[in-house]
């Protein structure tokens, strides 16, 4: 069950993604991008409409969070993932501008799996309500788009050996799915 | 009568909400315990100690257990002896403790405004959910809910027929587990309400999810059933977060109520393993 451990930094390219399968565990570093349901409507408007995203998404990571606000003297409030299933309908536009991976929790429609096999991108998972714990792997962290959002704003993230598992990999791995088949 | 004033329950109120933001409920931490050390799963071991050394530093570091801070739910539970001074004001002024303590303490607010256009922040994690009831148990009690949008989501209510028997009821409960607990930070505490109304019994199962869990139900019948399903939760396999493991859910808690005789309304209302209560009572001297 448990898979192979790889230590990886960003960007994550579709030559890092190709070694990945469902349930290996990755320690992350370098810069990813903090974005929610309303930046991604945002964005994929933006998309929609050709006007200018807040980022370039070739080989970006996004992490489906909206952290706590930093306190005085600390590098990160808490920070989680939110729910990946909100964001499926506003996937696929991401995708095909760049996305090469996206960090959440929890299951996602079956139509993810199909588009990180035809996009070459991963679906990663990190444990929700553990934010306390990882805000301890950020280095930096600032809002760059959005900021009318508030929380949902667009973040600029840098993490050290951020701990996360392979959920969806490019091959139709389902790490979801490997759980159930092993108690 | 004693009167107490509404600063004397304001300044309790921000306390408590502190108190829940940064410190599991010992009843929680048990529970996460436990869980581990039964699990065979490496994998399911690790994320439940996580969970554990996550509790550890936002107490010690005062950082939210978990960066989404949840809509607060506050219910007063007003005993006979009890007159509150100016209570027209009260709402108001518990909504600005909520506002403040939110603000000085670094606590993400998630409440949107309008919810279906404008859908902006409030900026002050408010309006917080305010239920007051009469109690025959004396003194002022004040209980502080914080429940994340993710847990929030996964609640579902039945209208079922009057002839559906416990198994039905497994049934339903258990599809709504197999669907939609990894959206919803599991072990989960699943809180199920039986009987009232259709917006009665969900306030059945939000009550339930909160229970302390060393209380079981006081009816066997309905505690045995708390144990089936607990049981059956856990045999799926689904596990810490989803990623495989003997805990799905740390509890299920099951609060009941008379209802009319053409009904039997069902409720599931789920909480996250980061559960975030706190409560206490204010005597009057």
């Amino acid at each position: 069950m448990s898979g192979n451990t790889f230590r990886l930094s960003t960007p994550l390219t579709e030559e890092k993604i190709k070694k990945l399968k469902a349930g290996d565990i990755i320690y992350l570093s370098g810069t990813i991008f903090g974005a929610r349901d309303a930046a991604h409507k945002r964005m994929v408007d933006a998309i929609r409409y050709h006007k200018k995203l807040p980022l370039d998404l070739k080989n970006k990571t996004v992490f489906y969070a909206g952290p706590s606000p930093t306190p005085p003297g600390k590098k990160s409030g808490s920070i989680g993932p939110t729910t990946s299933a909100r964001m499926d309908n506003l996937t696929e536009p991401l995708l095909k501008a760049g996305l090469k991976a996206m960090i959440g929790k929890g299951k996602r429609s079956d139509n993810i799996k199909e588009l990180l096999k035809k996009y070459k991108s991963v679906y990663l998972v990190s444990v929700g309500g553990i934010s306390a714990y990882l805000s301890t792997k950020v280095k930096d962290i600032k809002i760059i788009a959005y900021s009318d959002l508030e929380a949902e704003a667009v973040h600029e993230i840098v993490i050290e050996d951020l701990p996360l598992f392979v959920a969806y990999d490019i091959y139709g791995g389902d790490i979801f799915e490997s759980a159930l088949l092993v108690e | 009568m004693r009167n107490i004033k509404t600063t004397t329950i304001i300044n309790e109120a921000k306390r408590l909400l502190i108190e829940a933001s940064f410190n599991l409920p010992c009843d929680v931490m048990e529970a996460v315990k436990s869980a581990a050390k039964k699990e065979i799963s490496e994998r399911a071991k690790k994320i439940l100690e996580l969970v554990l050394e996550n509790a550890k530093i936002a107490k010690k570091q005062k950082l939210p257990l978990c960066q989404d801070c949840g809509l607060v739910y506050i219910d007063l539970d007003i005993g006979p002896d009890i007159c509150i001074k100016d209570s027209s004001s009260l709402n108001s002024l518990l909504n600005q403790a909520v506002a403040d303590t939110y603000t000085s303490n670094y606590l993400r607010k998630s409440i949107v405004s309008d919810p279906l256009y404008e859908r902006k922040n409030t900026s002050g994690n408010t309006p917080a959910v305010i239920h007051t009831s009469f109690t025959s148990s004396p003194g002022l009690h004040i209980k502080i809910y914080l429940k994340g949008g993710g847990s929030e989501n996964c609640s579902y209510l039945y209208m079922l027929n009057p002839s559906t028997g416990e198994d039905e009821i497994i049934e339903l409960v258990l599809d709504v587990v197999k669907k939609y607990v990894t959206k919803c930070c599991p072990p989960v505490i699943v809180g199920i309400g039986v009987g009232g109304t259709s917006s009665e019994v969900v306030k059945l199962a939000r009550t339930a999810s909160f229970r302390n869990l060393e209380i079981r139900n006081p009816d066997k019948r309905y505690r045995q059933l708390e144990e089936k399903i607990l049981k059956v939760i856990n045999e799926t396999g689904i596990g810490p977060q989803g990623l495989g493991g003997k805990t799905t859910a740390l509890a299920c808690n099951i609060e009941y109520a008379p209802c009319h005789m053409a009904s039997l309304p069902l409720a599931v209302f789920m909480s996250c393993h980061s559960t975030r209560r706190a409560d206490s009572k204010i005597s009057p001297p």
